[in-house]
């Protein structure tokens, strides 16, 4: 690059970076223009960087000019007041102008053209001012030299009028031209400036003198221009102009003796030099000799030449002070040319009048404005590598960090990574969630055992709580899951408050919480909804309740106990107008053992107000007493009374009542009775007052009815009082002494059914129906009717019971052959009263029973061991069924039969039996007895040898059920009153009598009694005569087969199971009049013979001998047996089966 | 300036109160150091970068150049005192010298780590008027792998080209060219393009990104065109593409400065539309040049308070967001672009070597 203008001119470059491509020229003085114009210009130009491809020089372009007085020696440009807010903007231009004067110039206004640009003109002497240049440092101050070795420093702070310093005035120099001044380029107050002697001087300002001088040694040369070290404040370069020692000596302050270095190169004197600002290593001088040279002072050769093959000499060069490489020259050719020394364009092409700095032939001197000083470098990962000329080799490393926030929590993340603690990262979940609780609540609660619940605590559903803190988000959740339902309606979250606390209950599984509020808020559909789902019983039923009670006054109130089964609240609350409704329900939803209760508790509450209802109300109840005393509250005589009486005794066999009744119900009863008796119908009467009074005694009472009751029946008596009742009736017979008696005469045929079959514990069923079915009269005899035979006859005698029983046996057998037939009349009387399961394995037990008194200890055959069977007397037995009676007895039996209680266990007979079971005759049967007999009725056979209660009873309560009446009419009443005692329900036993059976461990009997276990019996029963074999000692057949039979029933009472247990009592107690007729030998002797070999058989485990000595015994001697026995037998059979 | 006037700075040299004798301060080499470098010029303090360490490259000139490698695992400095020499560094301050690599003639000015994925490879460029491209084919050995002596001045910068164009490596010489040289595997050799670039001299050349602006924001080409920017002599920076015939071309001269452009640096892209390049210059300004997406005029932002001070280099962090500068004050400082309306540049940060030498 090269540009040039033609001017004859000193240059002056502006020294400011800015706009360091600017530069001054002002005509230089000594020369003669062409045209001898002698005007004098001064002018700005711009240098151009701009390449120009043709390599043709650019021109320099000109900013501006202006014309000066004189030419110029000097031109210099300084910065003053070129600071920012300074007036001068470009600084200042001085020019030493030839006629010893230094002007001032604005270049600012050079530039724009404006006429006033010359600041000031001051004189400096009388001589041209050759030496001049601003401050670089304090650039208000300018110094110039002249003629007279003056030199003055102007401050031209105020430029319009500077101030003069003159430092020289002091010296006594002689009168010799400062050829150059030049301020130090270090230290703003040293000056320093050369003479044509040789002579440099420095100057301190701050001195105010020179404080040092020095010339060359040797030679006295002449000193042209000097320039300071731009880098050494000490150093400084004296040029000579003399031909004849053109040096350039390098002078060192701290050695003014000799300079460092002299360059020689130059052959003629020099003119010029300009130390490089950028590198303290290279000089320019432009020399006489044409040559404009580049020395490397390091090594005191020339770098490199510029203007090369040059025809005239340059007496300027200078180096721009801002731009590198670049310098100017100034010839006296009259041309101006500023040259880069990068120019490295090839020798061809290149001007032979530069020469590149980097000619190839010389050491490479890389120019210290390559040198980069410092840099810096980002790497990766926030990096930084930097350098710079103050650290020397020190490469510095650093790590940018912009981000602190960034890095710190950085830390975090890995800490994060590494932990593989959870509950580490848990904290920090929960931690983070305390600032912001976004997303990570919800993490944390990933972290916990439940993650579930967390998860809802964290969406705010919290249970127990209502809080609905994250509504929101719990929307947005509920509200993802919006399906489109038929209805295209969405499931939201509900934005009622009340409703969205009930939502957020359920969500949390709070159930119960959830009913509670919407109980509060009175949305009981939903409750009750919620409560069902949630299947939590407490929960339901509060709601329910919470129902109830808003409903209340509703039909609600009337369901509500109904639901909840408080039925007494039903009955206790109910609108008595609504009884109806009320009894209805109680109907259809109370439990059977609390409906007579409730249902008479009804009738309590309508006593008062209505009297049907309560009737209605007792009756259903089976309350016969409290109906009873319904009805006679308005009863009168005559129809009025038939009617009561129909009534109570329809009543009294409905329920099966077996107490005592109002007084008032007996008094009518004996009203009517009375009433009757004085037609004439003292039958009737009879019947229908024992059947009212139903104690076996209650003719020995004192009252009316008492006493007409025992009228009536001494007056209706049999004649033929068969007292002689088997011991082994005795007991029952005592009950039902006259009664029985007379009860007897009637059904002497009527086939026995011996009752044994009754009493068997096990045999509850067995007991009781078959006393009750009247059918039995039709006599199937199953038994041996020798038995029956000689038991009724005894029976008949001793215990008129015996034929209730029996009869009611009998009728038990007619339908209980040996099956379980007679199941279902069974089932009436003896079912209701003993547990059914029991019913249908012993039916044949009890069917046994009746049989013959066989007790096979239950039907389980695993009684294998001897069956010790008390030889339940058939007399005995059949007490049960006293209601032996003849047929037409057979009414009074039914009717006795519908005492409760009646059923059950003939074979309570034998009482006292170890089983227990027996269920002695009831009080009842005895009335029935008596009834039937129409005379002679003792009074009740209540003296039935109850004995134990024996868990029969229960059994004969069924019969006091509701169950259809009917049941109760027909059968063996006498076995149904025999039963009675066992009536758990209503009835109690008439006293057991004592036992007038003797029905305690009389199995063994007194040996008097043989066959008839009835022993002890009270009078009747004592005799127990045995029609049969001859009272007497036991026989040995007879022993044995006590012996046997007990034998059997030990063993099988040893048996683990329970049901042979029961079994094995059931049978025994069957047995145990027939062990008493054994012993006191009242079996006939076949039947003996039979039961005997019966017994060896099972013992032997015999059983299809057995079997068929069983089924002998059965077809033969049912009758006497008694279908109890036979049963019993039957059982004992299966017992023992293999 | 405020970056000078901090009360720590009592050791740097101003230009206008230079003592005496100050010229040849020796700072004693300090040990390894780490520790928090607190900020002290700071208009706003994000905060301070901490010295990891300080490495003694027992160069015996000056340093002209610093250089981490892709992973900045490794450090290579060059001198006037022709060398060049790498060193491992690491987080814990432990600075391994690992080679020296000689094979100049002259100060070397620049070095550059080629992509890893071609090898171990460093370029380097001397006043010798050499490019040397060296390779380590054994654990720090290295060898000359090519060598491009045809510039007739100093070779003052060079630059590798993004990795995803290949191996490709600028250079500019104070000759006033740049040459382009191309290795082309297939052939083994190397291209070479020359173009005369700035009048008296190139200062610095610098590659733009492969991938293309935008590529974040919107579909654009797979690869940018290849550019490069250029500062040079003649007080311009100027970018250059490659144009389809396989020629360079000037595609923008960038005038502001008024002085030698010492550096220039093309920011790495950060998937953005926008183009940032810097360039210090010797008038004393560094200016951040913009250009919002392909095509689009270029607009300059001068850095405030950055004159007066001769910057010599730039450079842009890895994600293209930080651009630091070393002064010739002896000083770096980090620049950012802020948030506010009017995206200024601001110093984040401004470190002195007199921070760093205590």
């Amino acid at each position: 690059m090269r540009l040039e203008v033609e001017r004859s001119a000193v240059v002056a470059w502006n020294p400011s970076l800015a706009n360091a491509g600017i530069l001054a020229a002002g005509t230089v003085a000594g020369t003669m223009g062409a045209d001898f114009d002698y005007s004098a210009h001064l002018e700005l130009f711009r240098v151009d960087m701009n390449p120009q491809e043709d390599g043709q020089p650019k021109q320099l372009q000109l900013l501006g000019a202006t014309s000066a007085s004189e030419r110029f020696h000097k031109l210099t440009w300084g910065l003053s007041g070129a600071q920012s807010g300074g007036s001068y903007s470009l600084g200042l231009l001085a020019g030493g102008l030839s006629n010893g004067s230094v002007s001032i110039w604005d270049p600012k206004k050079i530039m724009d053209g404006e006429e006033d640009s010359l600041v000031v003109n001051v004189e400096h002497g009388k001589g041209p001012v050759q030496g001049l240049e601003f401050n670089p440092f304090q650039p208000n101050l300018l110094a110039s030299g002249g003629s007279n070795s003056e030199i003055n420093i102007w401050d031209i702070v105020n430029a319009k009028a500077p101030s003069v310093f003159n430092p020289s005035s002091k010296s006594t120099n002689q009168d010799v031209d400062i050829t150059c001044v030049a301020w130090n380029r270090k230290v703003s107050h040293i000056l320093g400036s050369t003479n044509y002697n040789g002579v440099t001087n420095i100057w301190d300002l701050k001195a105010k003198r020179s404080v040092l001088n020095f010339s060359d040694p040797n030679k006295r040369i002449r000193c042209r221009s000097m320039a300071w070290n731009p880098d050494e404040a000490t150093q400084l370069i004296v040029a000579s102009e003399d031909d004849a020692t053109p040096v350039i000596e390098i002078w060192d302050l701290r050695n003014t003796v000799v300079p460092v270095r002299e360059l020689s190169g130059h052959s003629k004197g020099i003119w010029a030099i300009s130390w490089c600002p950028q590198d303290a290593d290279l000089l320019l001088s432009t020399s006489k000799d044409h040559k404009t040279l580049c020395w490397n002072l390091k090594s005191g050769e020339v770098q490199s030449e510029v203007d090369h093959g040059s025809t005239s000499w340059n007496f300027d060069v200078q180096w721009s002070p801002k731009i590198p490489a670049l310098l100017s020259t100034c010839s006296f050719s009259g041309k101006i040319k500023v040259v880069s020394l990068q120019d490295t364009r090839s020798n061809e092409a290149r001007d032979d009048t530069s020469v590149s700095l980097f000619d190839r032939s010389k050491s490479a001197h890389a120019p210290k404005w390559l040198k980069r000083p410092a840099g810096v470098n980002f790497g990766f990962g926030g990096k930084l590598a930097s350098f710079n000329r103050n650290d020397k080799s020190q490469v510095k490393l650093q790590q940018v960090v912009t981000d602190e926030g960034l890095v710190s929590s950085a830390e975090k993340v890995k800490e994060l990574l590494s932990t593989g603690v959870n509950e580490e990262v848990e904290k920090l979940c929960k931690d983070k969630s305390k600032e912001q609780n976004d997303s990570w609540s919800i993490m944390a609660a990933l972290f916990a055992d439940n993650q579930r619940k967390r998860i809802l605590e964290n969406l705010g559903y919290t249970p127990k709580k209502n809080k609905t803190v994250e509504e929101e988000s719990a929307d947005e959740i509920l509200r993802d899951k919006e399906e489109t339902s038929d209805e295209d309606s969405d499931i939201s979250f509900p934005e009622d408050e009340e409703e969205a606390a009930i939502c957020l209950a359920v969500i949390t599984g709070d159930v119960e919480e959830a009913v509670d509020l919407c109980l509060s808020a009175n949305r009981m559909a939903d409750a009750l909804l919620i409560a069902a789902y949630a299947k939590d019983q407490d929960v339901w039923n509060k709601a329910q309740k919470a129902h109830f009670k808003q409903q209340r006054g509703t039909y609600l109130s009337l369901l509500a106990p109904v639901m909840n089964k408080d039925y007494s609240t039903l009955v206790d609350r109910c609108n008595l107008k609504d009884w109806k409704t009320v009894l209805a329900t109680l109907c259809t939803y109370a439990q059977s053992d609390e409906f007579p209760l409730l249902v008479s508790k009804l009738g309590d509450r309508l006593r008062e107000e209505e009297k049907e209802g309560a009737t209605c109300c007792y009756i259903c109840a089976g309350n016969m007493d409290k109906a009873t005393q319904m009805w006679t509250l308005d009863v009168a005589k005559g129809t009025e009374l038939q009617e009561f009486v129909e009534k109570v005794i329809v009543l009294k066999k409905a329920t099966n009542y077996n107490q005592p009744l109002d007084q008032k119900v007996t008094e009518k009863f004996s009203d009517y009775a009375s009433y009757l008796a004085s037609q004439g119908k003292r039958t009737e009467a009879l019947q229908i007052l024992s059947f009212l009074l139903g104690s076996q005694n209650a003719h020995k009472d004192e009252t009316a009815a008492g006493q007409l009751l025992e009228r009536l029946i001494h007056s209706t008596a049999a004649p033929a009082p068969q007292r002689t009742i088997t011991p082994t009736l005795a007991p029952r017979v005592n009950q039902l002494p006259a009664a029985q008696t007379s009860v007897r005469t009637a059904p002497p045929t009527t086939p026995f059914v011996p009752q044994t079959g009754y009493a068997p514990a096990p045999g509850p069923v067995s007991s009781g129906p078959p006393s009750r079915f009247p059918t039995p009269v039709g006599g199937q005899q199953q038994v041996p009717a020798n038995n029956y035979q000689q038991v009724p006859a005894n029976n008949y005698q001793q215990i008129p019971a015996n034929n209730y029983q029996q009869v009611p046996a009998n009728s038990n057998h007619s339908y209980t052959p040996t099956t379980p037939l007679s199941h279902p009349p069974t089932n009436h009387v003896t079912a209701p009263k003993l547990p059914s399961p029991v019913s249908i394995r012993q039916v044949p037990i009890t069917n046994a029973q009746h049989v013959g008194g066989f007790k096979s200890g239950a039907a389980v055959p695993t009684i294998a061991p001897p069956l010790v069977l008390p030889t339940p007397t058939n007399p005995v037995l059949p007490t049960a069924p006293v209601s032996a009676g003849p047929p037409p007895t057979m009414e009074g039996f039914s009717k006795v039969i519908a005492q409760p209680g009646v059923v059950t266990k003939h074979a309570a007979a034998v009482p006292a039996v170890p089983t227990g079971n027996f269920v002695p005759p009831t009080v009842v049967s005895h009335t029935s007895h008596t009834t039937h007999t129409a005379s002679s009725m003792a009074p009740p056979p209540t003296n039935f040898p109850v004995s134990a209660p024996p868990t029969n009873y229960p059994v004969a309560q069924p019969v006091v059920q509701p169950p259809p009446v009917s049941t109760f009419v027909p059968t063996a009443p006498a076995v149904v009153s025999q039963q009675g005692p066992t009536h758990t329900g209503f009835p109690q036993q008439g006293p057991p009598p004592t036992t007038p059976l003797a029905p305690p461990p009389t199995t063994g009997g007194s040996p008097s009694l043989t066959n008839n276990t009835f022993g002890s019996n009270p009078p009747s029963s004592s005799p127990a005569a045995p029609s049969k074999s001859a009272p007497g000692p036991t026989t040995a057949e007879n022993q044995y087969t006590i012996d046997s039979l007990r034998a059997i029933f030990e063993g099988s009472s040893r048996s683990q199971n329970p049901k042979v247990q029961k079994l094995e009592k059931d049978v025994s107690k069957r047995f145990e009049p027939f062990i008493e007729k054994l012993k006191k030998n009242e079996v006939s002797a076949p039947v003996s013979t039979q039961s005997k070999a019966l017994v060896e058989a099972i013992l032997a485990g015999d059983h299809s001998g057995s079997n068929a000595t069983l089924s002998s015994l059965t077809t033969n001697h049912w009758e006497e047996l008694g279908s109890s026995m036979v049963i019993a037998f039957k059982r004992m059979v299966e017992m023992t089966k293999p | 300036m405020s970056l000078l006037s901090s009360p720590s700075l009592d050791f740097v040299i101003s230009p206008k109160h230079q003592p005496f004798s100050t010229l040849d301060i020796v700072w004693p080499p300090k040990k390894l150091k780490n520790g928090n470098n607190v900020a002290s010029t700071n208009q706003q303090i994000v905060r301070t970068s901490s010295i990891i360490s300080t490495i003694d490259s027992q160069h015996e000139d000056m340093i002209h150049d610093v250089q981490l490698d892709y992973y900045s695992k490794r450090l290579a400095t060059c001198s006037s005192d022709r060398t060049i020499k790498i060193f491992e560094v690491s987080d814990g301050g432990a600075n391994v010298p690992l080679s020296e690599i000689k094979g100049h003639e002259g100060p070397v000015w620049q070095v550059s780590w080629a992509h890893p994925k071609f090898g171990s490879i460093i370029a380097s460029c001397s006043y010798d008027r050499k490019v040397i491209v060296w390779k380590e084919n054994q654990p720090n050995q290295w060898a000359k792998f090519y060598e491009y002596d045809r510039h007739e001045s100093s070779v003052n910068s060079i630059s590798w080209a993004p990795h995803e164009f290949g191996l490709i490596l600028a250079a500019g010489s104070s000759d006033g060219k740049i040459s382009v040289h191309t290795w082309k595997p297939e052939e083994q050799t190397w291209d070479v393009a020359v173009q005369n670039a700035h009048t008296i001299g190139v200062n610095a050349v610098s590659w733009a990104p492969a991938v293309p602006a935008g590529a974040l924001v919107g579909s654009s080409p797979a690869l940018a065109p290849k550019r490069f920017v250029s500062g040079g002599c003649d007080n311009l920076v100027k970018i250059w593409k490659l144009e389809s015939d396989n020629t360079w071309r000037t595609e923008e001269k960038l005038e502001h400065h008024t002085a030698w452009v010492r550096d220039v640096a093309w920011a790495p892209s950060i998937g953005l539309p926008s183009s940032n390049i810097a360039s210090c210059s010797q008038d004393g300004t560094v200016v951040i040049w913009s250009q919002s997406n392909t095509n689009a005029q270029w607009t300059k932002k001068v850095l405030p308070g950055a004159s007066n001070v001769v910057s010599w280099r730039v450079s842009w962090s890895v994600t293209g967001n930080i651009l630091a500068i070393s002064g010739d004050d002896n000083k770096v400082t980090l620049w950012k672009e802020g948030l506010d309306a009017d995206n200024d540049w601001k110093c984040i940060e401004g470190l002195d070597a007199a921070d760093a030498a205590n």
